[in-house]
């Protein structure tokens, strides 16, 4: 396994971390995790390297809503089908508005409750299905 | 009912084997059911050793990855145990009032047998009986012992509600209800002894091997 | 000597504060305290009771950090709601009852904190028969025989031995893990019309005459209404041969299939007997009990014969999947979030 590093990417993950996260990479026969971070990417890869994910850049000043844990992002519950939350919906602070998959385990990414204000979902920025890192942004909103 | 010829040894699933001694309902049998309980709990991945009425259940820790060597344990423990002495038991006394509204099968027992109501009720209370098995209810014990002349067929359509405490009779077994619930048996009296109560420090009344003979205290016809 | 070390145990801060509570506000009959059963008492005649689920069930406590199998509410009938009256966290796994906290829905298999005052409703499922709902800390009724699950026949264990009503306050117990929101992937299991079950031949399987073995095997059969936790009475072609050896009482065990006289099998199920003195055709494996656990009323079922080594193989599945989820939930637990 190899983490590399663009940028001077200051690393957030301990070696343990690294360690876990090839687990799960392991597990889920998976071959690489993408980190997007405001500093550069960090890739975690087992093997061979493979393709990257490709996201929207967020319009200039808009506000985004960034993945808070690494794996597949995900706009629905799979046995659900139907999207949590669509492009034009308004969304309350705390609102739940898309999963990240890692291994059998859903994590939130909800909108943040600390600005009181709702927010219109202008715009989904990664495909379903994408592997996204920590601080990915997967969407963008307005606050009214 | 039909005795085996033979020991048979089943799996119930993966969770464990239930072996079915041959041989008659009687004892002797049960003896060598409760040494070979005694025995296998002790085995190294048994879980549970659950003796019933001439059978023995064991459930396993872990299901091992053949069942065989168990198989193979159990056949030789059956083997080991033809001399098992058959327990001293405690004697446990069941004050019971026959007839009336919680016994209103006396009656059809006696016709069917043939004796009146008083006969049925001394041969009832003559006989000392053994807990052959725990089962089917909490604190519901298989009592083997029953006089043959007041044996009585199960009945083809049970009762849907018998209260606990009711004294019942059922093909050649006696028994006492432990929870209220539905019931094939014959009702034929009642005692107010309380065969179960989970937070006592013995919960049931009767464990496997008690000797168990009913007191009258009261006939209602 | 610290100061108020000698406080009893009810006294000390988190750990049986009455307040810790959950109050029952929409019930129906038949919904239940349960955890993963109560062992060790068959030889006193007491059955196992504990979900009809227990993967959903131990799923729900991983995802609060309780002891997998700490006792939760095993809903059957819906709607169902509680209002939490102290922040607290809970989980729902098992079918989809769409719940609804404060109204705002929430994903299936699902755990996130809950304020005091907050509601939450469960719907009648689309799907599968039972949901679960645990609350960090576990329902914290008495353990009576070493369990905390409802032995209705009984009554005792669980809420006062009996099923939920309204109004009930059911006691929670210290949370070991902070509240997280976190979901885990439900298992994968097989959809379709029928559900297909795999189960090994029994004791009495083979003195069953060869038309009855053929038809036990190759039979759809119905999940009739007079199904409950003790067993699913099943109707289909009649059994016959049954009848003519009337066996003694065996020890049996949740999943053991019985055809009593009348030919109609009976599956035993959480609250089964410890005891039964019907004919016992087959028995349903560990692993796809709880498949069973979720089929409804009404639906059908069939039954695959399969062998011990593919049995075991299936319920090493079953732990492969459980101890992933464990491990995967426990990286989140320590770190907020890998990465």
């Amino acid at each position: 396994m190899t983490a590399e590093l663009d940028n001077d990417y200051a690393v957030r993950l301990s070696t343990e971390q690294v360690a876990q996260l090839a687990e799960l990479l392991r597990g889920d026969g998976l071959r690489t995790l993408q980190f997007d971070t405001v500093k550069g990417r960090f890739a975690v890869t087992l093997g061979d390297a493979s393709a990257t994910p490709v996201t929207d850049a967020p319009a200039i000043g808009a506000e985004t809503v960034c993945a808070g844990s690494v794996g597949e992002f995900l706009t629905s519950y799979p046995s659900r089908g139907e999207p949590l939350v669509r492009p034009g919906a308004e969304v309350a602070p705390g609102a739940l508005l898309g999963l990240v998959r890692t291994g059998l385990v859903f994590a939130p990414v909800t909108l943040a409750a600390d600005d009181p204000r709702p927010a219109t979902l202008t715009r989904i920025l990664v495909p379903a299905g994408t592997l996204v890192g920590y601080g990915t942004p997967l969407f963008e909103i307005q606050r009214h | 009912m039909t005795d085996l010829a033979a020991p048979r040894i089943s799996l119930v699933g993966t969770a464990g084997l239930l072996f079915q001694a041959p041989g008659a309902f009687a004892l002797p049998v049960q003896a060598r059911i409760w040494h070979m309980a005694d025995t296998a709990s002790r085995w190294p991945g048994v879980a549970e050793a659950v003796p019933g009425v001439t059978s023995l259940m064991l459930v396993f820790a872990t299901p091992p990855a053949s069942p065989e060597p168990m198989t193979q344990k159990l056949l030789a423990a059956w083997d080991d145990s033809g001399d098992a002495p058959v327990p001293e038991g405690r004697l446990v006394e069941i004050p019971v009032s026959y007839g009336g509204p919680h016994g209103p099968d006396l009656a059809g027992v006696a016709a069917h047998t043939g004796f009146d109501v008083a006969e049925v009720v001394r041969r009832h209370g003559a006989a000392e009986y053994r807990v052959f098995a725990l089962g089917s209810q909490p604190g519901f014990a298989y009592l083997g012992g029953l006089d043959p002349g007041i044996g009585v067929p199960r009945k083809a359509v049970p009762v849907l509600r018998v209260e606990a405490g009711t004294v019942v009779i059922g093909g050649m077994q006696a028994g006492v209800v432990a929870a209220a619930g539905p019931n094939g048996w014959h009702a034929i009296g009642h005692s107010e002894s309380k065969l179960f109560d989970p937070v006592r420090s013995s919960p049931t009344l009767f464990l496997p091997g008690d000797r168990v003979r009913f007191r009258k205290i009261a006939l209602e016809a | 000597m610290i100061p108020g070390s000698m406080i009893p145990g009810s006294m000390i801060p988190g750990s049986m504060i009455p307040d810790r509570m959950i109050e029952v506000l929409e019930a129906a009959t038949a919904n239940t305290v349960q955890d993963i059963g109560r062992t060790g008492f068959a030889p006193i005649g007491v059955g196992r009771s504990g979900a009809m689920d227990p993967v959903a069930l131990q799923v729900a406590n991983m995802l609060l950090g309780n002891a997998t199998g700490a006792a939760a509410i095993e809903i059957q009938v819906f709607p169902f709601a509680v209002r939490f009256t102290t922040d607290t966290a809970f989980a729902i796994t098992g079918a989809d009852s769409e719940p609804r906290l404060d109204g705002v829905p929430l994903p299936p298999w699902w755990a996130a904190p809950a304020r005091a005052g907050q509601v939450l409703r469960l719907s009648p499922p689309r799907d599968g028969a039972r949901s679960y709902l645990a609350v960090a800390g576990g329902i914290d009724v008495p353990a009576v025989l070493g369990s905390r699950s409802t032995h209705l026949r009984s009554a005792f264990g669980g809420f006062h031995g009996r099923a939920l009503e309204h109004g009930d306050m059911l006691p929670i117990g210290p949370a070991a893990q902070p509240a997280m929101t976190l979901g885990a992937a439900a298992p994968e299991r097989p959809v379709g019309p029928v559900l297909t079950v795999q189960a090994l031949p029994a004791a009495e399987h083979d003195a069953f005459p060869q038309s009855a073995r053929e038809a036990f095997w190759s039979a759809e059969w119905r999940i009739t209404a007079q199904s409950n936790r003790h067993g699913y009475r099943l109707s289909g072609p009649e059994l016959g041969g049954g009848d003519g050896f009337n066996i003694r009482s065996t020890p049996i065990l949740p999943g053991v299939v019985q055809v009593p006289p009348g030919g109609a099998p009976i599956v035993q199920m959480s609250d089964a007997n410890s005891a039964g003195g019907y004919p016992k055709i087959a028995t349903v494996i560990g692993a796809d009990l709880p498949l069973l656990g979720q089929a409804r009323l009404g639906s059908r079922v069939r039954f695959a014969k399969t062998n011990y080594e593919a049995a075991l193989a299936a319920e090493q599945a079953v732990r492969a999947y459980l101890a992933r989820v464990q491990r995967t939930i426990g990286l989140f637990r320590r770190n907020g979030a890998p990465g």
